[in-house]
């Protein structure tokens, strides 16, 4: 059962990829229900199985990194459909897709026993740590694809070179909203996600806080964001330079989040 | 039947000749009317615009029927139909389909894919709808033609890209900002290229627009006909920052706007994006502009260069529009064979009746007196041996002209037993 349910995913996720591709290449809008209503098939599937998951190993789920890329995953395919809904950026599935299906590989491709990263996650506070800062993760990965999308528009409008790839991608402005925004949403939830993993920390090891090399990552890619979005509020940190930084900023999270779990 | 275009366009006639064969739009009646005589009151249809004047008709004879449709244009505008014939192209039957579609599809505009000829070859039909001028077989046409060109605006990208520098600087700006109702415009130099660019921008949607001019009297002239603000503009530094689009088409000699203005003006604008469209020359914004973040500056050389591969793109995307025009060219024929199947087999079947009925009269006089049994005999004979015969070339007929290129049967039945005499 969970095979198929997770087979499944991954066919829609491919399939969706695939057509958000050929939508990008070809520009015939009638490909569009067919990226999307992949998507959305595949996030219906996905959430099945994430839930036969739970129900069959309860919260033990979040402690494999299987399971915890399985969840980015379907976060990002949520962040996606949210995004395609509330912006109607239509290149926007061409990157996140990839994403999604990339975390979904990434969680078939590691044994199983490479990485029991914690102890069981046992405790509430610590699943809402993870689930939180995964969720805040999908976010970033949201302004990492905008951000990408903001580069390349730029850089054909400053060559001057406005046909072509350019047509197919929305204007700066959208782009740097959509950014703002991820940011704004993505933000908060890792703050919180931080807040709870103290918590748990306090409970389980006696202190809020605990200078160790699984620790310092997660506190960097805060201090990063934070200061991001500091300076885009005060300092009018935008446009080319605010899409280079969350780039940058999602980079360095994917890199100290594998640390933080692997470690 | 056929259909005919008589016609000339802006490739082969000169000005001076379209606008002395021109026939304004709305009164279009009565050359209609004067047309009847030269289709022997067959359908027809004048499209008239200003790189173009077509006569569509609906006649009896191919030879005869150009002929006339040429004579009605020289006697309608009093000249020799000599001096016109080398202006004039004629097509009949799928080349007078093929052309019509290309024209309203905007294939054969001097600017292709541009979107008015459509609407002006719908007005050109609707008059002659409204004069009784069109029937069956031109409204399915001309209907079809609209329903073509839009197939052609949906499925390629023919009609997206700005191919003129105003509109490629207002297509610019909606790539760098998504809602221009909420931008500010500048206007630097009230001249009219900039007043062009400023009412396509207006016409876009943007509501807050400011004039700067040397002379102010003039930047307030120009700035109460578009509804915004003039200014002067020796303050320039004042206002800048509060510019998203700068129109610039000064005739002064030297750099208007310096890179220091721009950083000092992002500065105050917390870096929200800048885009400064200069179609002066001598050029009025420091080129070194464009290397600033957020900044986008686009030259009169720039804007031309962009419309030059919208325009190549637009060629790459009638070669695709092509194609569908080819298929329902081949769609409309089809269609007319099957209008046609019909009569002529009708017609075929009378003629074969009016021989037999003379024959049996022949023999009937020449026999003497028969009984009624035999007379029906022999006429049950005679309409058997013609519906057997008839049979199998009337099934191929229909069956042939269903078939993609069809329509060379119905062209040999009549041909072979003369049924258009």
């Amino acid at each position: 059962m969970n095979v198929i349910l997770d087979n499944l995913t991954l066919f829609c996720y491919i399939l969706s990829t695939l057509f958000h591709w050929l939508l990008m290449a070809s520009r015939k809008r009638t490909l569009l229900p067919y990226a999307v209503g992949a998507a959305c098939v595949g996030f219906l599937v996905h959430t099945g199985y994430l839930s036969v998951e739970v129900a069959r190993v309860g919260s033990l789920l979040f402690s494999e990194v299987q399971g915890a890329t399985a969840f980015f995953s379907w976060a990002v395919v949520l962040a996606y459909l949210i995004a395609e809904v509330a912006t109607r950026i239509r290149a926007l599935g061409s990157f996140l897709m990839p994403i999604a299906l990339f975390a979904l590989l990434l969680g078939l491709a590691i044994p199983p026993d490479a990485a029991h990263f914690l102890p069981p996650l046992t405790s509430f506070w610590l699943i809402t740590h993870v689930v939180l800062a995964l969720l805040g993760n999908a976010a970033f990965a949201l302004t990492f694809c905008g951000g990408i999308m903001y580069l390349i528009q730029d850089s054909y409008l400053k060559a001057k070179q406005p046909g072509g790839f350019s047509a197919r991608l929305p204007s700066l402005e959208m782009l740097d909203r959509l950014n703002f925004w991820a940011l704004a949403f993505g933000l908060p939830l890792l703050t919180q996600g931080i807040i709870t993993g103290a918590i748990w920390a306090r409970y389980a090891r006696g202190s809020f806080w605990i200078w160790e090399r699984t620790t310092w990552p997660l506190i960097v890619m805060w201090g990063i964001y934070m200061l991001l979005f500091i300076g885009r509020w005060y300092l009018g940190w935008r446009g080319r330079r605010a899409a280079f930084a969350v780039i940058v900023g999602f980079c360095a999270v994917s890199f100290g989040y594998l640390i933080h779990t692997l470690g | 039947m056929e259909i005919i275009v008589v016609g000339l366009n802006h490739k082969t006639t000169p000005i001076e000749w379209r606008e002395r064969l021109h026939f304004p739009p709305d009164t279009l009646d009565g050359p209609l009317e004067k047309l009847a005589h030269y289709t022997d009151g067959g359908e027809r249809v004048i499209v008239s615009t200003c790189n173009r004047v077509e006569i569509y008709g609906h006649v009896q004879n191919l030879v005869h029927g150009s002929n006339r449709l040429q004579q009605f244009l020289s006697d309608y505008h009093g000249l020799v139909t000599e001096t016109l014939t080398p202006f004039l192209y004629t097509h009949h039957g799928a080349a007078a389909l093929r052309h019509l579609f290309r024209v309203v599809s905007s294939l054969d505009s001097l600017v292709i894919g541009e979107p008015q000829i459509a609407a002006q070859v719908k007005e050109a039909f609707a008059i002659a709808r409204r004069a009784n001028a069109t029937g069956t077989v031109f409204n399915q046409v001309f209907e079809r033609a609209f329903a073509v060109a839009k197939r052609v605006r949906t499925e390629t990208h023919i009609g997206e890209q700005a191919v003129s520098v105003s509109y490629a600087a207002v297509e610019l700006a909606k790539k760098i900002f998504q809602d221009l109702s909420a931008k500010t415009v500048l206007i630097l130099g009230a001249g009219e290229m900039s007043e062009l660019t400023a009412r396509h921008l207006i016409s876009q949607g943007v509501r807050h627009l400011l004039v700067a001019n040397r002379t102010i009297a003039r930047a307030v002239d120009l700035a109460s006909r578009l509804q915004g603000e003039g200014v002067a503009l020796a303050e320039l530094s004042t206002y800048l920052h509060r510019a998203d689009i700068i129109v610039s088409s000064t005739g002064a000699p030297d750099i208007v706007l310096q890179t220091a203005d721009v950083q000092s003006a992002l500065k105050q604008r917390k870096n929200r994006p800048m885009f400064f469209i200069d179609i002066a020359v001598p050029r009025d914004i420091d080129p070194a502009v464009n290397g600033l973040a957020n900044v986008y500056l686009y030259d009169i050389d720039d804007l031309q260069h962009v419309v030059e591969e919208n325009r190549k793109a637009r060629e790459r995307e009638a070669v695709l529009a092509e194609t569908i025009i080819t298929r329902e060219v081949e769609d409309v024929l089809k269609w007319f064979d099957e209008q046609q199947v019909v009569p002529a087999v009708i017609r075929l079947r009378r003629k074969a009746e009016a021989i037999r009925h003379q024959e049996l009269e022949k023999l009937f006089s020449k026999l003497g007196p028969l009984s009624n049994g035999d007379r029906q005999a022999i006429e049950a004979m005679s309409s058997s041996i013609i519906n057997k015969l008839l049979h199998t070339p009337i099934v191929r007929l229909k069956q042939e002209s269903q078939a993609k290129g069809g329509g060379r049967y119905l062209q040999a039945l009549r041909d072979l037993f003369s049924l258009d005499e």
